[in-house]
């Protein structure tokens, strides 16, 4: 591990106390009295034991960031910090930085907390605060750090100053410490009958998954492990083969949702409900970028609902690079979902192909334009029998919590050359093939 | 530790501690009443059960007003520029100690208290506002730092809520303090107050003093304040009764002679302040005259000591005396000089031979008065020296004998040469730079325009004063022609007039005032024959000129209270006093006579007895040094210690240089002095080794022990509970260092519990021991039970437990 950079500067407070230094020089070489000439000399013991405070400050100190693997948008990032102080001396008003880029102010031009809209995943760098670190002593402290968007959150360095005594000198030791933060998309309350409707009832409750572990039907037989429940155990077989036998029952099948997001084109409509229009609460129309990572958080929220409903969930994207993933209910799974959608890419898209984007009937396709209402008994379907369409601009329609969306409009501004740039470009797969039922329009 | 708290706390202490020290260097008990309870009242208005503030354009509007008083008490009030700058940050401050602060308010309040602090010390000579000073000092370092912490919060705070989304601001930072915080900042403010107060004693040492300040140090010139009563330049016959005036110190003398320190309670001196020569008829007042006024002339202290040296060399004098004056606060241009105590002939007079000061580099001394006066005014506190010749024995005047003139006497009048008196009015006044051309109309000018009318002429009622003067000297068996310059028994005339009156009149502050359009003096000689010094000196002088013998009133103070403490004579206001000086003719000079009854004066003057009297004294002795050493230290204080601080290190230095190389001269030559065999050598070497085995094995002791009350994080604790403590949970940190061998760590953070708790549910067979023995430590640690025998085996078995099975992999 490389040796930490040391800087020292000029404090806030360090302007200040050189001015009134000055002053109480002045007025001392001008009135001549003695008090102010002892007045004086206290500042100047104080400028001095700041010098020497500055020169032994933050020696021995160890800073280490405690953080996790993923978090999700919106959502509060537990970032902490372990500072140990391996000098004799302790440490007072530890301020601890994340820092990107070159020099103090280097966040301003490079790492999530620069640039602005879409490009700007923190709103400035986490900063935390330790009052006192004993010599020998480690404690903990955290900064409040909430991702504005999805993606991966890189940090690079940990930049740890101390200003104390006086504020005058503030040294800073920079720490190069490089981590990495999978941010997954925004996530939102589902409503609760939207799920009920996308998941596919076919063969639900008759066929049977090809695989041990339930309770339904006979499955086979095996040798019995610790644990078992006796009352699965075939003694018949077990008394001719002299071995303990125990039963393999089948599960039944789970309901199942294939999620189609449809990011190839952003279709040229206005964004926001009617009624949202109505009463003012967006304007005339969001970006076509905001429209995709509304599809994106969509999408993660009905991973992350169906996931705790059991449902299999696999998931196909139309557009960006991504795996395709069959239909599969762990949390390996969900995770691995949410992490493609985190990583996605919406900058660069493949070229439309013609086999893949072929839909299903079970397919639940989201995409960035009006959607369809999903009819109240099962999957609802046009005369034709084609997939559910869900779209971005309903976006209330399907979650609960929709005032959050504003989060996600503020960290994704408007793009409206994107939007222009869409109107000319035709419709969806989805819309062309399916006509989308009850759309809101 | 609530942080937030303690530095509203201070913050509001720092505050009202200033604004009352700035009242009492004002000296302004008014304001102080008002100012105090206003702030003291903020704290329960802002931080208590309602805790209120007020709106920020209030704060606004008042500090507008402020600002328009400022200016108003400026213009119109003409009161002293710190002063009005004192009331108008005190203003502020007020204001905004009702109102909500932030880091930016709380940074502006400290500055404005900096700022009064700064102007107070302007105002303020007395120590207790120095004591005042050093407590303010204090909060302030306690303020400071905790402002450092709670400012690194906010700006911490600020930053995370900037960068959180519209409607997530963060909570505020936690106080993440670990254990022994406030033990260590306590440490850290005591430092940092010792450093800064040894570097602030260097600094006022060794900063260059010019002297010169265009500030009236000590005083805030307020206009409207009371005048002070005692010491004048003017004396004002009739008015009524006087009060006694204050007991407020004036200055301090402290006499040398020979370099040994004189004084005590029976020996009383006179402070010689103004001469005043000339009295105006109309308003019955003695002035200095235009003609003294004239003869001052301005030059260098230096040029006036090399004068005077040469002067004291051609007089062969005999010995010197030596005065140090301290002046507490003064706002005159009087330099103070000291005379003894006349007797029944009076005494001689002033005679200066060297004068030392550091805040003046100009004086001016006139020769017809041997007065000296300071160019400027001299004020607050200062301190000077001079020296005069030890008094002559008085001899007859005999004009038969040839005797020469004794030395070290103010000469007359007559005795003046022609260079040393001033140049007559008319060339006076032709003179361009005269400053006092609007004299020329002046009819009592023409009285006193030369050498043979200075200090002789009595205008009011003459006929009838000479009567009475001569009357009283005939009754003395001497007679005099009014006509006569000077005659051999002036002396005996000026003592006999003295004599008289010291007789025949009585003491009386209450000072009857005189009919209308009567002259007071007149009524004193006459009628009343009841009044208090000025009426005394006045009668004496008027009796002496109106048979034309030279007499003036000198004003300053009678010294007679003895600080046994500081070895120094304390002169209050109420010290004040007159006399006169008369001329009695060449070869004795001007002499001093008191014609005030002396027993009245001295029971006026008499300082109180009893136990607040001795603590008064001892008070006072303390401000004094505090004034001498702090108030008034100057430039030639400065030199001599730094001169001190020199020679006690180059001494030092030079000792230690000596007192090394002795023995290190000696220890060379041990062997040959000791005679010591190879066995006795052998013995020497193995026990000096022993003992330092032994010093180092203590040192290990320490240290080791020392590392294993932090490592058990029993740093917070009583020393001598950690000891105890360190002592019984050894076994623990035996088992850590084991499990550490082990690739076992436990983090500093994680508590014993729950690092037990991970390595059992990670392996619970093999770190089951870990389990007991963490029980053990919270059984010992935080339950006080004994480290019994009992306790003893089951640490060994599960140490020795633990040790097998950590080992075994397999398990």
């Amino acid at each position: 591990m490389a040796s930490p950079q040391t800087r020292t500067r000029l404090g806030s407070g360090g302007v200040l106390y050189l001015l009134v230094s000055g002053v109480i020089l002045a007025s001392a070489i001008y009135t001549q009295a003695n008090l102010l000439f002892w007045g004086f000399g206290l500042m100047v013991g104080g400028l001095i034991v700041s010098i020497f405070a500055a020169a032994i400050s933050l020696r021995g100190l160890e800073v280490t960031r405690v953080v996790a693997e993923h978090c999700a948008a919106g959502e509060a990032l537990p970032l902490q910090y372990e500072i140990s102080n391996r000098s004799w001396l302790p440490m007072f008003a530890v301020v601890l930085r994340e820092g990107w880029g070159k020099g103090a102010n280097g966040w301003k031009t490079d790492g999530p907390a620069s640039g602005a809209g879409i490009d700007q995943m923190l709103g400035g760098p986490p900063h935390a605060w330790a009052l006192h670190v004993g010599a020998g002593q480690t404690t903990q402290t955290q900064a409040p750090c909430r991702p504005r968007r999805r993606g991966k959150l890189k940090f690079e360095r940990i930049e740890a100053s101390s200003s104390f005594p006086f504020s005058v000198l503030r040294k800073t030791i920079i720490f190069d410490q490089p981590d990495e933060v999978l941010v997954f998309p925004y996530l939102y309350r589902v409503r609760r009958q939207l799920l009920a409707h996308l998941g596919t009832t076919e063969g639900e409750g008759k066929q049977v998954e090809e695989r041990p572990g339930g309770t339904d039907e006979f499955f086979g037989l095996r040798e019995y492990r610790p644990g078992d429940s006796p009352r699965m155990i075939d003694w018949k077989r077990t008394a001719r083969t002299g071995e303990l036998v125990a039963r393999e029952m089948t599960m039944p099948r789970p309901p199942s949702m294939s999620l189609v997001l449809d990011l190839r084109e952003t279709p040229p409509m206005s964004v926001g409900s009617t009624r949202q229009a109505k009463q003012g609460l967006v304007e005339d129309a969001a970006s076509g970028r905001q429209l995709e990572e509304r599809v994106v958080s969509l999408a993660a929220s009905l991973i992350c609902d169906a996931y705790l409903r059991g449902f299999r969930v696999g998931m196909r994207v139309l557009g960006p690079q991504c795996p395709n993933f069959a239909p599969r209910h762990s949390l390996l799974h969900r995770t691995q979902l949410l992490e493609a959608l985190a990583e996605m890419d919406l900058n660069h898209k493949a070229p439309s192909s013609g086999g893949g984007d072929n839909l299903r009937r079970s397919d639940v396709v989201i995409w960035a334009g009006r959607g369809s209402t999903p009819a109240s008994s099962g999957r609802g379907r046009s005369a034709g029998g084609g997939p559910i369409v869900l779209g971005a601009a309903d976006f209330d329609r399907y979650v609960t919590n929709v005032t959050d969306l504003a989060d996600l409009d503020q960290a994704t501004p408007r793009n409206i050359s994107m939007s222009k740039r869409s109107e000319q470009t035709p419709q969806p797969v989805a819309a062309a093939n399916e006509a989308p039922q009850g759309g809101a329009g | 530790m609530n942080t937030m708290l303690l530095f509203r706390r201070l913050v509001f202490a720092q505050v009202l501690l200033g604004i009352v020290a700035s009242c009492m260097a004002e000296r302004n008990p008014g304001l102080l009443l008002i100012a105090g309870a206003i702030g003291a009242m903020s704290w329960y208005v802002t931080e208590g059960p309602q805790g209120k503030t007020i709106p920020r354009w209030l704060v606004n509007v008042g500090a507008l007003l402020a600002v328009a008083w400022l200016v108003v008490e400026l213009l119109t009030q003409r009161s002293y520029v710190v002063a009005a700058m004192g009331h108008f940050t005190m203003a502020l401050q007020l204001m905004m100690l009702y109102a909500r602060k932030t880091d930016r308010e709380y940074s502006q309040l400290l500055v404005l208290s900096l700022l009064q602090m700064i102007g107070a010390s302007v105002l303020s000579v007395s120590m207790i506002y120095g004591i005042f000073l050093a407590i303010y000092c204090m909060i302030a370092l306690a303020t400071v730092l905790m402002f450092h912490m709670t400012s690194a919060a906010d700006h911490v705070h600020q930053a995370n809520i900037q960068a959180a989304p519209e409607g997530k601001a963060p909570a505020r930072p936690s106080v993440w303090a670990g254990p022994g915080a406030r033990r260590h900042l306590r440490y850290f403010a005591m430092v940092i107050g010792l450093v800064c107060g040894l570097i602030a004693s260097a600094v006022f040492v060794t900063m260059p003093r010019t002297g010169k300040s265009p500030i009236e140090l000590g005083s805030n010139q307020n206009s409207r304040a009371p005048r002070q009563t005692g010491f004048s330049n003017t004396i004002r016959l009739g008015g009524g009764p006087i009060g006694t005036g204050s007991r407020e110190p004036m200055l301090n003398l402290k006499l040398e002679t020979y370099g040994q320190n004189i004084g005590w309670e029976d020996d009383p001196w006179l402070v010689r302040g103004a001469a005043l020569d000339s009295y105006n008829v109309d308003n019955h007042t003695w002035y200095r005259s235009h003609f003294s006024i004239a003869s001052d002339r301005v030059t260098k202290i230096s040029t006036l000591n090399k004068q005077a040296e040469e002067a004291s060399e051609a007089l062969d004098l005999a010995g010197h005396y030596t005065a140090e004056i301290a002046l507490r606060d003064s706002r005159q241009r009087a330099i103070f000089s000291v005379v003894p105590i006349p007797t029944r002939r009076g005494s001689q007079g002033f005679f200066l031979t060297q004068f030392e000061s550091d805040s003046l580099t100009d004086v001016a001394f006139s020769p017809i008065d041997h007065q000296l006066r300071a160019t400027e005014s001299i004020v607050g506190a200062t301190s000077y020296r001079l020296s005069w010749p030890s008094p002559q024995r008085w001899r007859a005047y005999d004009p038969d004998a040839d005797e020469p003139r004794k030395p070290g006497v103010p000469p007359s009048i007559d005795e003046l040469s022609e260079d040393q008196l001033p140049p007559s009015l008319d060339e006076m006044f032709g003179t361009s730079g005269f400053p006092y051309q609007g004299l020329r109309s002046s009819p009592a000018n023409n009285a006193v325009a030369n050498k043979d009318n200075y200090a002789r002429t009595w205008e009011v009622e003459t006929e009838r004063v000479r009567a009475l003067a001569l009357r009283i000297i005939r009754e003395a068996g001497l007679d005099r022609d009014p006509k006569a310059r000077h005659t051999p028994d002036d002396i005996m005339i000026a003592s006999a007039l003295a004599e008289y009156l010291r007789a025949r009149y009585s003491y009386d502050l209450a000072n009857p005032p005189a009919r209308q359009g009567q002259d007071p003096l007149i009524a004193f000689l006459f009628e009343s024959r009841r009044g208090h010094c000025e009426l005394f000196a006045s009668g004496l002088a008027a009796m002496c000129r109106s048979i034309g013998i030279p007499a003036r009133v000198i004003t300053g103070f009678r010294a007679s209270e003895f600080n046994t403490l500081g070895g120094y004579y304390v002169v209050r206001q109420s010290n004040a006093h007159a006399w006169t000086e008369i001329d009695c003719g060449p070869g004795i000079g001007w002499r001093t006579f008191d014609s005030t009854p002396p027993e009245r004066v001295e029971a006026e003057h008499s300082s109180p007895d009893g136990f607040f009297a001795s603590v008064r004294e001892l008070y006072e002795h303390i401000e004094f040094a505090w004034i001498r050493s702090v108030v008034a230290f100057d430039k030639q204080t400065q030199e001599t210690v730094i001169h001190e601080v020199a020679d006690t290190v180059r001494s030092s230095s030079q000792e230690s240089m000596a007192a090394i190389k002795g023995l290190f001269d000696r220890m060379k030559d041990l062997h040959k002095e000791m005679r010591l065999s190879f066995l006795e050598i052998f013995v020497t070497g193995l026990s000096l080794l022993g003992l330092l085995i032994a010093v180092g094995i203590l040192i290990q002791i320490y240290f080791v022990r020392r590392r294993r009350i932090a490592r058990l994080q029993l740093t917070t604790l009583p020393p001598a509970q950690r000891r105890g403590l360190s002592r019984r949970l050894r076994f623990y940190l035996i088992m850590l260092d084991m499990l550490e061998r082990n690739g076992f760590h436990r983090p500093d953070w994680q508590s014993p519990a729950n690092f037990a708790q991970e390595l059992a549910e990670a392996n619970p067979m093999r770190f089951d021991p870990v389990v007991a023995l963490t029980d053990l430590f919270y059984e010992i640690r935080f339950g006080h039970r004994p480290l019994d025998a009992d306790r003893k085996r089951r640490i060994r078995a599960h140490l020795k437990q633990l040790e097998h099975s950590i080992s075994d992999t397999s398990v």
